[in-house]
């Protein structure tokens, strides 16, 4: 499941964990700063 | 068809998706970036420029309250249809099969075969985990979620409240508080009733081509059959 770019159905399985959590950690730290 | 052409119709659906959620981030950005300037300009503040509303706590609220009840709509439903029974629709499985059914059915145990994922072919904890693991996933992104909303939620309400000259409340005060249940139950009742309505209108209506749907000509008392 790999194409010539390098991209892989893992890549794009990992990406969408990385985008969800990398957005929770970044909204609740902007939380705890500003509280 | 060219490797990167077929990668883009072998993905499409989450690239589709993906791509739209990043529009539509964006757009929530702009309208709510205006949204809150139109209050701040009206109570006499600073009006806000794009890279402080992307880092305030109102758009971090609107974004994760959202998002957690999204992610428990997937793991309600998830979790849900392994017991819960549907007649007539394709969202549910067949009337006979409630429950986590057998090695046999699921390709487990004695029924793994070579292209099976090493952790179904394991047993053992990692099986166990294996076994529920989009279900925990959705799980973890929802409580995750909710409590970053919690957090932001605060946040943003004790800005509120200073804006107003009023007392900033503890971070237990504000999830007893209505602001704080009125976010959260506004987005489960919505997320709720699409379920319902998924599970229901899928017995009599169908989508020709989707999976989501039973074939056209099926009839509307098979249970469990995909389009």
């Amino acid at each position: 499941m790999r194409c010539e770019g390098g991209l892989t159905v893992r890549t794009l399985f990992g990406l969408c964990i990385t985008v969800v959590v990398g957005g929770l950690a970044y909204f609740t730290t902007i939380g705890l700063l500003q509280r | 068809m060219s490797a990167a052409g077929r990668f883009l119709r072998n993905n499409s659906l989450t690239l589709v998706f993906g791509t739209a959620f990043l529009l539509a981030l964006a757009g929530q950005a702009a309208a709510g970036m205006a949204d809150l300037n139109n209050q701040l300009v009206a109570a006499g503040l600073q009006p806000l420029g794009v890279a402080g509303y992307l880092t305030s706590s109102q758009f971090a609220v609107d974004v994760t309250e959202n998002w957690q009840s999204e992610y428990l709509q997937f793991f309600l439903y998830i979790f849900g249809t392994v017991w819960l029974l549907q007649r007539g629709s394709p969202e549910s499985k067949e009337l006979d099969k409630a429950g986590p059914e057998s090695e046999r059915e699921q390709r487990i145990g004695p029924h793994a075969t070579d292209a099976s994922p090493a952790w179904a072919r394991a047993g053992g904890a990692r099986l166990a985990v294996y076994s529920r693991s989009l279900g925990l996933v959705m799980a973890l992104f929802f409580v995750g979620s909710w409590a970053s909303q919690s957090i932001t939620g605060w946040s943003a309400y004790n800005a509120d409240q200073l804006r107003d000259l009023q007392a900033p409340v503890t971070w237990g005060q504000y999830v007893l508080s209505a602001d704080f249940w009125n976010r959260t139950l506004q987005n489960w009742q919505s997320e709720l009733l699409a379920i319902a309505s998924m599970a229901i209108l899928s017995v009599y209506l169908r989508q020709r081509g989707s999976p989501e749907s039973k074939p056209v000509g099926a009839a509307h008392t098979s249970t469990g059959v995909e389009g």
